[in-house]
């Protein structure tokens, strides 16, 4: 098994410190961090993302994954920044107005650094001006809007039309998802995309961004 | 002579057919409505006398005043722990305000300060502890004592939330009321969360992690925890287990389109804290049903829950996936009573027209009042924002088709 293989299978493994120990050998040994990130991290995010969708692995073993994968990418960081390295995109993330669940957010940030984006994780509680301030100020060219309650995803409409009214919702790909968010309701305030999942949503993300 | 109430929920219990389907209105936690919504109810009824008691800060959930009950046909009333939530206790009352200005009583208590955001923020001593932000509809906890414990050692320094005297003296009182003073059957909100005081002691994805990574360490957590539980159930019990019909239990282990956890972490987990549990009423209570809540898409987990000791089960999320009527009651209806699932709060609750509600509440009675096994409430507690109209709908709809021919 090459050394990317291993840092793959050990991320899938949620095996943290193996990750570290793995990382830090292939940059010693002249590995390029790019690919360390996406033949290694990446890949094994990529396999945690398709067990998840598959049934096979659920939240508690996708977090311990995830974590592994953010020390990789910890480590990495650094030397990316100094090769120059350009992520695919930027997404800004965020749990809306009056919501303070951060659990199905946080996992779609997971999946979409899965797969080389670079987010922005705007918390929890996000104004509309938060989301306007990332695509304005920060460079992001997505934007998920996320909601586990009925009452808050209301809330949504309004950073759309808030979007709209500063002339820059043709600038960004704005996306709604959460426990209640079906496609019609994402349809009806205005958002450009709707998946079931944080898995389909990286994947839709980064076809758009081909 | 009809039936009362209390009977004819212990019918329902017993998996027989009564004169009609029970109907719970706001009789637990998970099964009440919004305290905003209820005086919006109230003021749509116009019932202007009575107060609004706050009873579950958390939820901000409204204590239903028994005219109201009666007004829905309700058969149901709660038996509330001395602190239902924040560890406030609900001995006293005072004056307080709702975040859209109506009038209700808090727990004497329950203060808040409103942050420079405008976020509601409570404190238990200097810790803040649960914050509702500005616009929001629910406190959420923000503290968690266990996120920074590495070892046994750390956690038995933590003390745990044994019953006292005084909460055993209240809840004696309270059951005998309730049992005397009223023909409703009495749900007993004891709680005993296994995955969910994890997520409030530890933060949601560090207890998670932890259960994979660290699982001796979740363990020895979960088995002192468990063991506060069984001492405080068996005096609980013994206090008020002559004057109720069910007790409830609760854990979410749903999530929208899977389990929360495998199966296999169930099995490893979680179900032996709460088969101790359950395991416990049905040996020495078994007039007491076992009753459990937990959102979410958990058809794959009901086998085990019943080999737990599940009897009664809530609140059926019909909008989660896998969660069918029909296969519900074909496959566990003979094991199971459902307990809600009358009525999908969070699409057609939220979404649908008033004149809509009532085929979706016919349709369910349908299917899940067959044979007996089922009492009528809505999937959760109705929000603050869903018209008097759809309540009064609901409710009304399920008082016409639940009788049994």
């Amino acid at each position: 098994m090459t050394l990317l293989e291993q840092i793959s299978e050990a991320l899938v493994d949620g095996n943290m410190k193996k990750v570290i120990l793995l990382v830090e050998q292939g940059l010693e040994e002249g590995v390029s961090a790019l690919d360390l990130l996406n033949n290694g991290l990446i890949l094994g995010m990529d396999e945690i993302g398709k067990l998840w969708n598959e049934g096979e692995i659920f939240i508690p073993e996708v977090l311990v994954s995830a974590r592994a994968m953010n020390a990789g990418s910890k480590i990495l960081e650094k030397v990316l920044v100094s090769d120059g390295f350009e992520p695919i995109s930027k997404v800004a993330i965020g749990t809306v107005k009056g919501d303070l669940h951060d659990i199905g957010k946080n996992l779609v940030g997971m999946m979409l650094k899965g797969k080389g984006f670079d987010v922005i994780d705007l918390g929890v509680d996000v104004k509309a001006d938060q989301y306007i301030d990332a695509v304005k100020n920060q460079g992001a060219e997505y934007i998920v809007c996320s909601s586990l309650l009925t009452t808050t995803m209301m809330y949504m409409k309004d950073i759309v039309k808030e979007f709209e009214s500063q002339g820059l919702r043709n600038d960004v790909v704005i996306a709604c998802g959460g426990a209640p968010v079906t496609q019609e309701f994402a349809t009806e305030v205005g958002a450009d995309v709707y998946t079931d999942d944080a898995v389909t949503l990286a994947q839709t993300f980064l076809q758009m961004s081909q | 002579m009809g039936l009362t109430s209390r009977e004819r929920v212990r019918l329902a219990l017993e998996h027989k057919e009564a004169d009609r389907v029970p109907i719970d209105f706001g009789g637990m936690r998970s099964t009440g409505i919004m305290a905003m919504g209820y005086n919006k109810l109230k003021e749509y009824l116009g019932m202007k006398d009575g107060v609004t008691k706050l009873y579950d800060i958390y939820q901000q959930l409204a204590e239903p005043e028994m005219q109201m009950v009666d007004r829905f046909h309700g058969d149901v009333v709660q038996l509330h722990r001395l602190e239902p939530a924040f560890g406030v206790n609900i001995k006293e009352w005072k004056d307080g305000l709702l975040p859209d200005g109506s009038k209700c009583l808090v727990p004497k208590d329950f203060t808040t300060v409103i942050n420079e955001f405008g976020d509601h923020e409570f404190y238990i001593g200097d810790i803040l502890f649960a914050k509702m932000p500005e616009g929001g509809f629910y406190f959420d906890v923000v503290h968690f004592p266990y996120a920074e414990c590495k070892t046994k050692e750390d956690i038995d320094k933590i003390p745990l939330p044994y019953i006292t005297d005084e909460e055993l003296v209240f809840l004696t009182k309270e059951a005998k009321r309730l049992y005397y003073e009223t023909d409703k059957a009495i749900l007993a909100s004891f709680g005993g969360n296994i995955i969910e005081a994890g997520e409030a002691d530890w933060g949601f994805e560090n207890f998670l992690i932890n259960a994979v990574a660290e699982p001796e360490l979740i363990h020895h957590y979960l088995q002192r925890l468990t063991d506060c539980y069984m001492s405080n159930l068996e005096k609980y019990m013994k206090a008020v287990g002559q004057y109720i019909d069910t007790v409830q239990f609760g854990d979410d282990l749903g999530m929208q389109d899977s389990t929360l956890i495998s199966k296999r972490m169930y099995r490893k987990m979680i179900k032996p804290y709460h088969s101790v549990q359950f395991q416990y009423v049905k040996k020495n209570y078994p007039k007491v049903k076992v009753f459990f809540h937990s959102c979410g898409a958990v058809y794959d987990l009901i086998p085990d829950l019943i080999e737990a000791g599940v009897e009664v089960l809530n609140p059926i999320q019909l909008s989660a996936k896998g969660m069918d009527p029909v296969l519900l009651k074909e496959n566990f209806g003979d094991d199971l009573v459902f307990w809600g699932g009358g009525i999908d709060t969070q699409q057609t609750l939220t979404h649908c027209k008033v004149e809509e509600i009532e085929d979706e509440v016919k349709r369910l009675i349908d299917i899940f009042g067959k044979g007996g096994g089922f009492v009528f409430t809505q999937v959760h507690n109705i929000q603050s924002n869903i018209s008097p109209q759809k309540v009064v709908a609901v409710y009304d709809s399920a008082y016409k088709h639940g009788w049994y021919k």
